[in-house]
């Protein structure tokens, strides 16, 4: 085994403590809080629930071809699905745990309508059938940003 | 006031100096396809991995093969695994090295020749002329 | 007539291949999260690797030998290893995104399931290396790629409010963006690394080399750099702005392709989107096969073998061997199931961090007598260089700690 020589056995020590110091600093960022992660999983969720909503209103006036649609509401279901998992193992507690139950709840409706987009969009339905889909996909993601401005605020 | 420098001494042929001129060099051969690139020197005189002793080495081959390793970590490598380029046959001295002879036979270029015949040449259009 | 006709192609295809899977998303993603304030980022980019792209071709058309041969002699054997190593790795990594890009790109087209085209777009790729001649390979997927103009026509047809979009690029955030300071710089290295791709630089000197240019060609390269690159920037631009203006007012951050593509159907329908598509695919699939290409270019020129599509395969059996490696690799990576987007972010941020190992090189032998001649840099090429040197060093150094403190941007 060859032995580094001492300078550059020092160079690794300092950059150790630099990324020992960072992630130190990076624990007591807001980004890796409890309320901080169920925040980002609220404003993901929210961003792809109005995906699917303009993915829909842009079938709806003809202005987005089937596969692309498909593939963007699958994406979106996709994604949606990981944020569903990131909040259930998510660690909280007290009043954090009841703001993940309505994160969630509010996820799970968005979750429906999106299955019932993929529908819309398969059957090449009008604007008639899918406007009120795009309302109510626009309402969870407005529901969903102010529960996720609710937990900046709070936590 | 410091005394003024000695002036080396002029003599024939060009000097050289090894690490800067011959180390980590592109060796053509004598038709301009690249063969290696120079990783060690073989001096004359000297049992390979031994110290100078007393009067100047004369370079007797070029060394190409996994000799990176033992430069960059230390160590020695195994003589068996090194390509020899006899000093013989070197034509030419400037940016590049370059070799009297066709690069086709030499120990160093045994692996690209073999994956040449046997392996790149076997898939269609391997042995094509680039259009 | 025949020069005009040479240069206009020259400059076509480097407007065409200056985007790559890198630039689609990250630019796409910043204009969703940060309007218009990052535009600056971009520019500052551009500027950056035309001066080294413009570097390097020179000292292929001077010296005739590419930049990575010279790195090892100039520089030894060490700084020449961690060079490659550091080139060579982020090089497959973009390799894996760009493949994964084509794969997302025909998955939009089709409708298809992206795990079927994966093996598609991998064999495709390395097909078109096998078999098709360089110069036809380059101009081919640059001037398809002029299809992104879509992105630009895009942002006249949205109507956008002008006034709002000015005050975003004076570097007033917008309302809907409430992102950290440590999120923008982290963005802003993610869009520097995405603009000077690295592989880019190594690419373009041996290309040279492959078309044999001499110093009559260095006229036309440098139109091609200095008017293909800035209008190609222009394109990443105009992504950027299509994504301010429709996806930010909606919150809507970028976290996948099919994003990228709503605002150009919402401003143009489906013609637009079919175009953006097309212009999808050449971009990411000429990218594809640059960054095979280089890392087969990296390899073989520092170890000394023989390279080039110029030459028989059969007679560049390592080359063509490495390529086929990292192909393969490339394609196992996304078998896996590994989101192409992700590691595109990825991608951009290692591509800024190795920046320094892989510019300083090239600095340093665009300086060098003895293989210049008197060609060497100018006093201003030199005081640039330098004022980028410390830019990328910058950089290189805060992308590691910001990308822990904005966990990845999240």
């Amino acid at each position: 085994m060859i032995r580094a020589p001492r300078s550059v056995r020092r160079r690794w020590l300092a950059c150790g403590l630099v990324a020992a110091a960072c992630f130190a600093t990076a624990g007591c960022s807001p980004v890796y809080s409890p309320s901080g992660q169920l925040a980002q999983s609220a404003s993901d969720a929210s961003a792809q629930t109005q995906t699917a909503a303009l993915t829909l209103h842009l079938v709806a006036t003809q202005q987005l071809p089937a596969p692309a649609a498909q593939t963007a509401l699958s994406d979106a279901t996709d994604k949606l699905a990981q944020d569903a998992s990131a909040l259930t193992s998510a660690d909280v507690s007290g009043h954090l745990a009841a703001a993940r139950g309505r994160i969630l709840s509010r996820l799970r409706t968005g979750q429906d309508l999106l299955i019932q987009a993929r529908a819309l969009v398969g059957g090449q339905a009008g604007p008639g059938a899918t406007d009120a889909v795009v309302q109510r996909l626009q309402a969870t993601a407005k529901a969903l940003t102010a529960l996720e401005k609710q937990l900046q605020a709070s936590g | 006031m410091t005394a003024p420098l000695p002036r080396p001494p002029r003599v024939p042929g060009r000097i050289l100096d090894a690490r800067l001129h011959l180390l980590d060099r592109q060796v053509l051969d004598v038709d301009g396809e690249p063969v290696t690139t120079v990783d060690d020197l073989e001096l004359g005189d000297l049992q390979f991995g031994e110290r100078p002793r007393s009067a100047a080495p004369t370079i007797t081959a070029l060394i190409s093969g996994p000799i990176l390793t033992t430069r960059l970590f230390g160590g020695r490598a195994p003589r068996g695994r090194l390509g020899r380029i006899g000093w013989e046959v070197v034509a030419g001295i400037d940016i590049v090295l370059t070799l009297g002879i066709p690069g086709g036979g030499l120990e160093v270029s045994w692996f690209e020749g073999w994956l040449g015949e046997h392996v790149i040449g076997r898939i269609p259009g391997g042995r094509h002329d680039p259009d | 007539m025949k020069a005009v006709l040479g240069l206009a192609l020259g400059v076509l295809t480097a407007i065409g291949g200056f985007v790559d899977i890198g630039d689609l998303v990250t630019s796409s993603v910043v204009g969703s999260r940060f309007g218009l304030t990052l535009v600056w980022v971009i520019v500052v980019g551009v500027v950056g690797i035309c001066l080294f792209a413009q570097m390097s071709g020179r000292v292929a058309a001077v010296s005739g030998r590419a930049t990575f041969e010279i790195i090892r002699e100039r520089l030894g054997a060490r700084v020449g290893f961690a060079n490659l190593a550091a080139s060579f790795l982020i090089n497959l990594m973009t390799l894996t995104a760009e493949v994964g890009g084509i794969a997302l790109s025909l998955q939009l087209a089709s409708g298809l399931q992206p795990v079927l085209w994966i093996p598609v777009a991998a064999i495709a790729v390395w097909l078109v290396i096998w078999r098709v001649k360089f110069s036809v390979l380059e101009n081919v997927t640059g001037l398809l790629g002029l299809a992104l103009v879509v992105f630009a026509v895009a942002v006249f047809l949205l109507h956008p409010d002008w006034a709002a979009l000015g005050s975003q690029l004076a570097l007033r955030p917008p309302p809907q963006s409430s992102e950290s300071a440590v999120t923008y710089w982290y963005f802003a290295i993610a869009l520097f690394g995405s603009a000077m791709t690295p592989y880019e630089v190594f690419f373009f000197s041996s290309g040279a080399i492959e078309e044999h240019w001499t110093p009559k060609d260095l006229g036309q390269s440098r139109v091609n750099v200095l008017v293909g690159f800035p209008l190609g920037g222009l394109l990443s631009i105009s992504i950027a702005v299509t994504a301010a203006v429709v996806l930010l007012p909606q919150m809507i951050a970028v976290t996948s392709l099919s994003q990228v593509l709503l605002p150009v159907a919402q401003a143009g329908g489906t013609i637009a989107v079919i175009i953006a598509l097309l212009g999808f695919v050449a971009a990411t699939f000429g990218a594809a096969l640059e960054t095979t290409l280089s890392s087969g270019y990296s390899l073989a020129q520092y170890f000394g073998w023989s390279w080039g599509k110029f030459r028989r395969p059969a007679q560049a059996a390592r080359f063509h061997l490495t390529m086929i490696i990292g192909l393969l690799i490339g394609l196992g990576v996304l078998l896996t199931g590994a989101d192409p987007v992700q590691i595109t972010e990825y991608s951009v941020v290692f591509s800024a961090i190795a920046l320094p190992l892989t510019y300083l090189p090239i600095l340093i032998v665009a300086n060098d007598h003895e293989y210049m001649g008197d060609r060497v840099n100018g006093r201003l090429t030199n005081l640039l260089g330098l004022v980028f040197l410390v830019i990328i060093l910058i950089a290189s150094i805060a992308a590691i700690p910001l990308m822990i403190l904005s966990a990845a941007g999240s």
